[in-house]
């Protein structure tokens, strides 16, 4: 699966190599300022945008010489990584920083999560759903404020 | 006489009873992270990071390396019982401890896990005492060009050995070293890559971006997997054995000595120590036929190795500002946070801190030993905690360690987006650790070379005609050239 991947990283590494060239060999040289023209700010990044073209060529050469192995796609797990970023994202992009409290936000997303990722990994000892939400739903809420208060009162951060 | 001096003023500073509460609680934490897996040494230390960037500094670092000895030690626990390294340092010793478990020798694996990483501490500890000032000393005589190829060494070499495949360990160094070039640049102050957006002129931050790429990376692919649940094997005698030392004298100093020299190569860390340590004592052994089946030496060995390495990669985060491993990095970084400037000038300038860190890693090697004798079986239950529970937890933390240094939601989006972009990397085989290497020397690789062909007016030779920069550089390309299977070929022809 990798070697047949690595050959569209490879195409990747290049072309974000290449705009890093050429933003690079585009930037201000400060001629105005008089530096030292081996100082200019864009020399570094330069450099390291040519060898990431050089090395993304390499790893695209060595995936073309490599036979391709067949895909193992994974539907639950692809299922699984989807739910957690949605969770995850929609928490700390969408929920924090909105004027919502804290707690209540921390609260709802532990819920979620621990509520649907032990709901997937259930077997027979799992028990019945409306247990899970109850015994989720306090861990959740004790979880959200003990770290809010942690935060707040002993190591005296704002909360988002 | 003068460092015995520092030293013991060091120790006097340690024993009041905060200090010593400390100690022991960041410890204990580091043993659950290190025990938990998918939580790693690295993230423990960017998550305390946050926690610790109000106290003083010497507290602050206390913390900080209790919870990176921690959480080495702790994480051969679930490698004995579970077969599953807690940290990757603890892949080698999980092949023999497993092993003993099988045989019904859980506890004597943990024993034996004990007293190897106890030992492998305290060499580590002598070496950090000893070295860190010789080696200040003698980089005090390095310029740009030394400093450059110093730094892009450890670049190279993280990628080189932290992953299987070094091609895309140095395309994730490269990575790492140019989004530490986003921002004001160093010299001049002229924006980099900032696109006209106010909160990249500051840069990336190394907390949020740490703790993206092992933290949010890390619970994704854990997340990723449904969980199978920890069948937890009987667990007889944990106390160590004074006759496995005696026995094993000749491989416990070996091993230290080798995880230490692993340490101190920049950006190799401390699995490579364990693995180096291991293959050495199955070279030299006489019981050979046990390694792999539940072997004493083996795990002797593989333990000692990474917890000399631990104390060997802060010896050139001090002494040369350019850290051995990636947890080191971090630290490294909390030191600059405090007010520490890492380096050759820091026993010019600040000795005393350098053997503070010195006494720290003493003490936090006295911790585990206080819990490796009292506390094992009951922090076993830590294992027992689904990781459905554990992983929206440790988010949260995540989320709000991202946070906590600066107060800025930029923060937070960094955090998610090195996450999101590191488990799909990750997926495909890049390793993380040269990616955090790249962000942490990107300042000095980036001025090194600039002031050094400022200094040259633009000649190379100095880069290569120095003897130290000569041998730097050499050893550089051949790490590169070593990996391109037409020179191998032409090697293994001429031998």
């Amino acid at each position: 699966m990798r070697r047949g991947a690595d050959r569209y990283f490879a195409v990747g590494w290049i072309v974000f190599g290449a705009a890093v060239l050429a933003a690079s060999w585009r930037m201000d040289r400060l001629e105005n300022l008089h530096i030292n023209p081996w100082s200019a700010p864009g020399l570094m990044p330069g450099v390291l945008g040519a060898l990431m073209i050089v090395f993304g060529a390499a790893l695209g050469l060595r995936a073309l010489r490599q036979p391709i192995a067949p895909s193992e796609t994974n539907a639950a797990s692809a299922a699984r990584v989807t739910l957690a970023l949605v969770l995850c994202v929609g928490y700390a992009a969408g929920l924090l920083g909105h004027g919502l409290p804290f707690w209540l936000t921390s609260a709802a997303f532990i819920f979620l999560a621990i509520l649907a990722f032990r709901w997937l990994d259930r077997d027979a000892e799992t028990p019945g759903l409306a247990r899970l939400a109850a015994s989720s739903a306090a861990i959740a809420l004790g979880a959200a404020l003990a770290i809010g208060l942690l935060f707040e009162r002993v190591f005296l951060v704002r909360l988002p | 006489m003068e460092g015995l001096a520092f030293l013991g003023k060091s120790l006097a500073g340690l024993l009041g009873p905060w200090q010593i509460f400390y100690a022991l609680g960041a410890t204990l934490v580091g043993i659950v992270i290190g025990i938990l897996p998918g939580l790693s040494a690295t993230l423990g230390i960017a998550l305390f990071t946050t926690l610790t960037v109000r106290m003083p500094p010497t507290e602050a670092i206390l913390i900080l390396i209790c919870v990176y000895v921690g959480a080495i030690y702790g994480g051969s626990r679930t490698g004995i019982l579970l077969n599953i390294p807690g940290t990757a340092a603890n892949a080698a010793a999980t092949i023999d401890g497993h092993a003993l478990a099988m045989k019904g020798q859980a506890g004597r694996a943990m024993g034996i896990s004990t007293t190897g990483s106890v030992l492998g501490s305290l060499f580590g500890v002598a070496c950090l005492a000893t070295l860190t000032p010789a080696l200040a000393e003698a980089a005090l005589k390095f310029q740009a060009f030394e400093f450059f190829w110093l730094a892009l060494l450890g670049v190279l070499m993280s990628g080189s050995l932290t992953g299987n495949d070094p091609l895309k360990g140095w395309l994730m160094g490269f990575l790492g070293l140019f989004t530490a070039q986003i921002g004001l640049d160093g010299i001049h102050a002229h924006e980099r890559f900032t696109f006209g957006w106010n909160d990249l002129t500051g840069g990336i931050a190394l907390i949020p971006a740490l703790v993206g790429a092992f933290g949010f990376a890390e619970i994704l692919i854990v997340l990723a997997e449904p969980a199978r649940k920890a069948a937890i094997n009987a667990v007889d005698t944990i106390l160590p054995r004074i006759g496995d030392v005696l026995k094993y004298w000749k491989t416990i100093l070996r091993s230290g000595a080798i995880g230490v020299c692993v340490g101190i190569l920049p950006g190799v860390g401390e699995d490579m120590g364990a693995w180096a340590s291991y293959a050495a004592a199955k070279r030299f052994s006489k019981e050979r036929e046990q390694f792999g089946h539940g072997s004493i030496e083996g795990m002797m060995a593989a333990e000692t190795g990474d917890n000399a390495a631990i104390p060997g990669a802060i010896i050139p985060a001090l002494a040369l500002a350019v850290p051995g491993s990636a947890p080191a990095a971090v630290l490294m970084a909390a030191m600059i946070i405090h007010g520490v400037q890492p380096g050759p000038m820091l026993m010019v300038n600040q000795p005393q801190f350098a053997y503070d860190v010195v006494a720290i890693t003493l003490v936090a090697t006295l911790s585990i030993l206080v819990f490796g004798l009292i506390m094992v079986k009951p922090l076993l239950w830590v294992l027992r905690v689904p990781r459905s529970i554990i992983m929206p937890v440790v988010f949260v933390l995540c989320t709000l360690g991202a946070y906590a240094i600066s107060a800025r939601i930029f923060d937070i989006w960094v955090m998610l987006v090195v996450g999101v972009v590191c488990f799909f990397l990750r997926r495909q085989g890049f390793p993380v650790a040269p990616f955090v290497l790249g962000i942490v020397l990107g300042d000095i690789v980036d001025k090194s070379l600039r002031r050094g062909l400022v200094l040259s007016d633009g000649d190379l030779a100095p880069f290569f005609s120095r003897p130290i920069a000569g041998a730097l550089a050499a050893v550089a390309l051949l790490t590169v050239l070593a990996q391109v299977p037409a020179v191998r070929a032409l090697f293994a022809r001429k031998t």
